[in-house]
Order: C-alpha cells, then sequence, then structure tokens
C-alpha cells in the first residue's frame, strides 16, 4: 500500500528537485570550461608580454651600443620611467630610442624602463647600498602591464647592463 | 497489483500536470543546448589560442636564436631574413615566408646553395606578415621582429601580432 501511495505521489515536486540538481551540476560545469578556457586566453597575452619585455631589454642594449652615455645619469635620470620608441623615420638605419612620450601597444601593453645607478664594495661586488656608484654599470628593469579579464597584470624582467664598447 | 497501480497512475494524469511537465522539459532543452554552444564557442576560442602561443613560440625561439648566433645581417626586410654566421662553420640561414603564409627555414653554404629545411610553425596557423627591420647601432646590429599570426578554428578567427627584438651577438 505504501508502493502505491508513493507511485502517486511521483509528479512535479520531483520534477523540480531533479532540475534544481541537474542545474546547479550544469552550472558548475559550464563555468569551470569558461574559467578554463578565459585562463588559455590569459595565457596567450603573457606569452605576448614575455616576448616584448625580452624586446624591451636587447632595445635598451641596443641604445647602449650606440653610445654608453645615452643612458648614463646625465641622459636618463635614475628610477625614472621611459618608454620605448622604435625610429623608422630614417631611410637607412632603424633606431631604438628612449622617450618620456607614453605609448601603448595593439591598445593594451604599457612597457617602461627604468635605469638605477649600482653601487660596488671595495672589491668590486654589487652591493645594495654603500659602497661607490659605478658610472659603467646601470640596472635596468622592464616592466609591461596589460589589462586582461578586467584585472590589470605587471610583469617586470631586470638584468644589468655594462658599458662594453 | 502491479496492473492496478499503473491504471490508477494513468488515470491521474491531468491536461494541467501535462502541460507544465512539457512547459518545464522545454526550457531545460533550451537551457542544455544554449550551454552546450557556449562550451564550444570557447572550446573553439582555447584552441585557437593555444594555436596562436605554441606557433609564436616556436617561430620566435627559432629566429631569436638564430639571430644570437649571427654575425651580420645579409638582408631584413619583408618577409625575409638572412643571416651570415661563420661560428662554429661559416652557414647562412634564411627566415622567409611563402606565398602561401607559411614561415620557411632555409640554411646552406652560400646565398645560391641553400636549402630547404621545412616550415617553423604547424599548417593551422598562417603568417599574416613578419616583418623584418634592421638595427644598426654603429657597434652592433639586431633585428627587430614584427610577427602577426592568425588562426581558424571551425570557422572561428583569432589572429595576435607578437613584437621581439635580437642583438646580433656576432655583431660586436
Amino acid at each position: 500500500m505504501g508502493r502505491k501511495n508513493l507511485q502517486k505521489g511521483s509528479g512535479l515536486v520531483e520534477i523540480l528537485v531533479a532540475i534544481f540538481i541537474f542545474s546547479i551540476i550544469l552550472g558548475a560545469l559550464i563555468n569551470a570550461s569558461s574559467a578554463y578556457f578565459s585562463g588559455a586566453g590569459a595565457n596567450l597575452l603573457s606569452t605576448k608580454a614575455a616576448y616584448l619585455a625580452e624586446e624591451g631589454i636587447e632595445a635598451v642594449k641596443t641604445i647602449r651600443d650606440s653610445n654608453w652615455s645615452n643612458i648614463s645619469t646625465s641622459t636618463l635620470e635614475d628610477n625614472t620611467d621611459y618608454y620605448l620608441y622604435f625610429d623608422t623615420s630614417s631611410s637607412t638605419n632603424n633606431i631604438w630610442k628612449a622617450t618620456t612620450t607614453a605609448s601603448i601597444i595593439d591598445n593594451n601593453f604599457v612597457r617602461t624602463f627604468k635605469v638605477n645607478s649600482v653601487n660596488r664594495d671595495a672589491n668590486g661586488r654589487i652591493i645594495s647600498s654603500g659602497g661607490t656608484i659605478d658610472a659603467y654599470t646601470k640596472k635596468l628593469t622592464v616592466s609591461i602591464s596589460w589589462v586582461s579579464n578586467n584585472s590589470t597584470t605587471t610583469k617586470s624582467l631586470s638584468t644589468y647592463i655594462t658599458n662594453i664598447l | 497489483m502491479f496492473k492496478k497501480i499503473k491504471q490508477k497512475k494513468i488515470q491521474g494524469f491531468t491536461l494541467v500536470e501535462m502541460m507544465i511537465y512539457l512547459a518545464l522539459m522545454t526550457i531545460i532543452a533550451v537551457v542544455i543546448v544554449q550551454s552546450i554552444v557556449i562550451v564550444l564557442k570557447s572550446n573553439r576560442k582555447g584552441f585557437a589560442e593555444s594555436n596562436l602561443r605554441n606557433a609564436a613560440y616556436s617561430a620566435l625561439e627559432a629566429i631569436v636564436r638564430e639571430l644570437h648566433a649571427s654575425d651580420s645581417i645579409i638582408i631584413a626586410t619583408d618577409g625575409l631574413l638572412q643571416l651570415n654566421q661563420t661560428n662554429p662553420i661559416v652557414n647562412i640561414v634564411q627566415f622567409s615566408t611563402s606565398s602561401d603564409a607559411r614561415l620557411n627555414l632555409f640554411e646552406g653554404g652560400s646565398t645560391s646553395t641553400l636549402s630547404y629545411l621545412g616550415p617553423l610553425i604547424s599548417k593551422d596557423v598562417i603568417v599574416k606578415s613578419l616583418i623584418f627591420f634592421p638595427i644598426n647601432t654603429g657597434k652592433s646590429q639586431a633585428v627587430k621582429i614584427q610577427m602577426n599570426l592568425t588562426t581558424t578554428v571551425d570557422g572561428q578567427t583569432k589572429s595576435e601580432w607578437f613584437y621581439d627584438t635580437a642583438i646580433l651577438k656576432g655583431s660586436y
């Protein structure tokens, strides 16, 4: 008799509960997959940013190669953000230049670089404070920031550059 | 007993119950189809992006590695880069785009005896634009690379620009 009652009662409430559970599971699956794929998209932008940062380091090195005075303290202030500008105006030669004019690459990426003085101790080792300033070594930091999924990401690369020529 | 129950249940269905049931089924079906479409779309997008990332990686790493190992630029222009290498052996490396928008690698002892070594990126991705800009600082040479890659996955097209610069370490 109990079984009879149960059979009779199966109807809307059961279906509603089933739909409810099913839609929660479906929603979770969709959320998970869209998070995964938007993560893949962010990955593409960070790959692009990594190459832009690598380019920044090499570009400042070409500026250094032209003339050390281009990046010495008399030209570029310590710890100040500069932008890179690729000058193709000369018909014979293209050249990277440092500028204070802000520029945005592909409407998203902002690339800045800064140079800092380097101190060395009596043994010539690089130290963070004290010692004497080495006029022929600079610490170079290239930063890239970009917007992805409504949030800004910033990545930096640092290296030391010296007057090798 | 079983027959009795079955009969009773059939009798218990009303038109209103059936209509509500059908309405719910329709809503569920719509939601399911929509979510499948969303998942397939983002799946395509994910495939496209991973194609571009892999292609950018294999092309730029190969070009930068050869640039670092080179002594001088023979030619650097739209779709064509030729480099002189002497260390460890005299070698000429050429990166060039073909008419079907592929990026190909050639090597040889001289510019007239270059042999085709193969494509650098998979055939899912085409090179829409690849420009090499020569840079001469007077004391060293460098090349700026500007590359646009495009891929189409099930009708969904995605393209991205990539930029890099590398100094020819043998040019100092």
